[in-house]
């Protein structure tokens, strides 16, 4: 984990999305305790009020809960919720984005298609 | 009162080892000039006089010293300036009365042996420990107050003042010399005369009275201390 | 709630005023980040809090007991000062001996576990130590102490990368034994930026700003692109500076941040800590 203090985003915010992709990709399985706010605020030397509000995120997003006394864990079904709620985004956070490019570079939505068709046919994701 | 006696020891603590030196150097010294005087006179009794004048000389620096090193570390250590002031009047009396305590002691003994005259031994006989060791101690207490004041005066108005008061002290100096030359009447200086003998301790009918120049020395210390007081007070770190 | 409050504390030297009627209050469980540039009054106020220096007028108050000549503050704040205050030829290890002796909140143990790590010799004096090393003495007495204030000024002063890296988590540490404030006065902001709560801001002896990191970075952003176009999207904003690099014009703006119009060319992006601090504090001198 680590954060940058030079984009837009809040490092409340780069916490909680990072703490996120880590419960997503498996390194914290569910019902197991993930670090605690001093732990974290220590290794990226960052405030641990900033950490707290950043873990708060994924408590109101029900992805982790609080075990009195022990610390935070994962909740059962994080991993489905956290790709349900990548899903919805996906759209807006990649093909709108694709999209504005393109229009900027004058592209057409056939070249676009064909260039994500090569995207398959080369690439390792093409999986599907 | 603990932080008081924590502050004190501290400031103490700070004049032992220079003390140490010091004391291992003059009276290194004095054994060194009476080793050469014996072994070209072969008379014990040339040697010399009034050592303890260089430990007055030497709380004096103490005194103007402690300021500039104490200060700044007491006010590190969250000391108010009213702490800071006691613990030093504190302090340094513990240490004048120590070495008043050294050289009282050591100027008996070598009195007896090799007939070794101590500044005040020479002026008030010997006999009363108690009161020449008291006597030292204030006097050495005064010098360091008037030492600590003028380093207090000295960081208060900064050099370029501190000298033109230098310079209008020793006007003042002069003109009271003028004073008693010129313009008082012999009557009148020889009044005055015999009053500062008395201060000192020297009565009329030429008895020696050790009370009044202790008085005279406590009185003038607590002056210079008074007013160093009063300057520490409003002194701020620069 | 316990604070270091400031009340309306003005200080001239001389005729030239460090501080006008500066009011400031530093919360119990909070880092702060104190700000400033050099001359701007930030020493001055240090000094003020510490008892080092007197106020001309106004007072500060340390939860609530006035903090000017006053022992009853004494086990509530520690200012660990740039200016070294301490007498150099004492040992490392007897400077740590006297400190337990003024404060019983000084933790001799972790005093020595700092030193060990740290590589400190308490062995050495004070004045046989290196500038970084001086700092770094400084420092671990600081951290060792756990009295509720602890200002830090200055603290990562001649430090190696490393060294400044272990401050920083040392620090953090520190802060999570429990209901502490930390004051840390720098010029290093980027490197503070993530670790303080809240800023307060000095310039020319008046306070500019404070508030969380986080509200002033999301009101401070730069907009960029051709001049004519920055200057439309200006009007009526605070501009705090401008950069200009050829036709290229980058405008720096406190407040609220406006949708751009579809097919702008304008670019908005984020400040961050250093940036502000800089176009905040070029301002005022103008």
């Amino acid at each position: 984990m680590n954060v940058n203090s030079n984009t837009e985003k809040p490092i409340f915010i780069q916490i909680a999305e990072q703490l996120e992709d880590k419960i997503f990709t498996g390194v914290f399985r569910e019902e197991t305790q993930i670090p605690s706010t001093n732990e974290i605020s220590a290794l990226l030397s960052v405030n641990p009020h900033t950490v707290l509000k950043g873990m708060n995120i994924l408590v109101d997003g029900e992805i982790i809960y609080k075990k009195r006394g022990l610390g935070m864990f994962v909740m059962t079904g994080a991993v489905e919720k956290i790709r349900r709620k990548r899903k919805s985004r996906f759209y807006e956070q990649y093909i709108a984005a694709l999209i504005e490019e393109a229009a900027k570079l004058q592209m057409t939505k056939e070249d676009i298609i064909s260039l994500i068709e090569r995207g398959y046919q080369n690439g390792s994701h093409s999986g599907q | 009162m603990k932080m008081l006696r924590s502050a004190i020891s501290y400031g103490c603590s700070t004049k032992i080892r220079p003390l140490t030196i010091f004391y291992l150097v003059e009276y290194g010294f004095f054994a060194l000039i009476m080793a050469i005087v014996v072994l070209c006179t072969g008379n014990v009794a040339l040697n010399p006089r009034g050592v303890e004048i260089s430990s007055a000389v030497f709380i004096s620096i103490m005194g103007a010293l402690s300021f500039k090193e104490d200060f700044k570390a007491f006010l590190q250590n969250g000391f108010t300036r009213g702490y800071i002031f006691l613990s030093t009047f504190c302090s340094f009396f513990i240490v004048s009365a120590s070495m008043a305590l050294i050289d009282t002691l050591l100027g008996n003994v070598l009195h007896h042996f090799v007939k070794y005259f101590t500044f005040f031994g020479m002026l008030y006989g010997y006999g009363h420990m108690l009161t020449t060791w008291l006597l030292l101690t204030f006097v050495y207490v005064m010098f360091c107050s008037i030492f600590y004041l003028a380093a207090l005066v000295i960081n208060k108005v900064g050099k370029t003042a501190s000298l033109l008061i230098g310079v209008g002290l020793s006007g003042v100096i002069l003109l009271i010399a003028a004073l008693f030359r010129f313009v008082f009447s012999p009557e009148l200086v020889s009044r005055i005369g015999s009053f500062a003998l008395n201060a000192f301790g020297f009565m009329n009918d030429g008895t020696v009275e050790l009370v009044f120049p202790i008085l005279t020395f406590t009185v003038i210390g607590a002056v210079f201390w008074l007013g160093s007081y009063a300057l520490l007070r409003h002194t701020e770190l620069k | 709630m316990g604070a270091i409050q400031v009340n309306d504390v003005t200080k001239r030297y001389k005729d030239v005023p460090a501080l006008d009627h500066v009011s400031v209050t530093f919360e119990l469980g909070k880092i702060y980040g104190f700000l400033g540039r050099n001359g701007a009054g930030k020493s001055t106020l240090i000094n003020i809090i510490a008892n080092r220096v007197f106020a001309d007028s106004g007072e500060v108050l340390i939860d609530g007991i006035p903090a000017s000549e006053n022992m009853a503050v004494h086990d509530k704040i520690f200012c660990m000062s740039e200016t070294d205050l301490y007498d150099r030829d004492l040992k490392v290890i007897e400077q740590f001996k006297w400190t337990k002796r003024f404060y019983a909140d000084f933790d001799m143990n972790r005093a020595l576990t700092l030193s060990e790590k740290y590589r400190l010799d308490v062995n050495k004096r004070f004045k046989a130590l290196s500038k970084g090393y001086q700092s770094i003495f400084k420092l671990v007495i600081a951290l060792s102490l756990s009295v509720p204030y602890v200002i830090f000024d200055e603290p990562v002063l001649g430090l190696d990368a490393n060294h400044r890296e272990l401050f920083y988590s040392l620090l953090l540490e520190a802060f999570e034994e429990g209901d502490r404030t930390f004051i840390i006065a720098t010029h290093m902001i980027e490197e503070v930026s993530n670790i303080i709560e809240e800023v307060v801001l000095i310039d020319g002896g008046r306070i500019l700003a404070q508030e969380s990191v986080e509200e002033l970075l999301e009101s401070g952003y730069s907009v960029s692109g051709a001049a004519e176009e920055v200057d439309g999207y200006c009007a009526g904003k605070n501009v705090i500076g401008y950069d200009e690099l050829g036709g290229l014009k980058i405008a720096y703006i406190m407040g609220e941040k406006n949708t751009l119009p579809k097919g702008s060319d304008l670019q908005i992006s984020a400040m961050d800590l250093q940036k502000l601090f800089v176009k905040m504090t070029e301002r005022s001198i103008k």
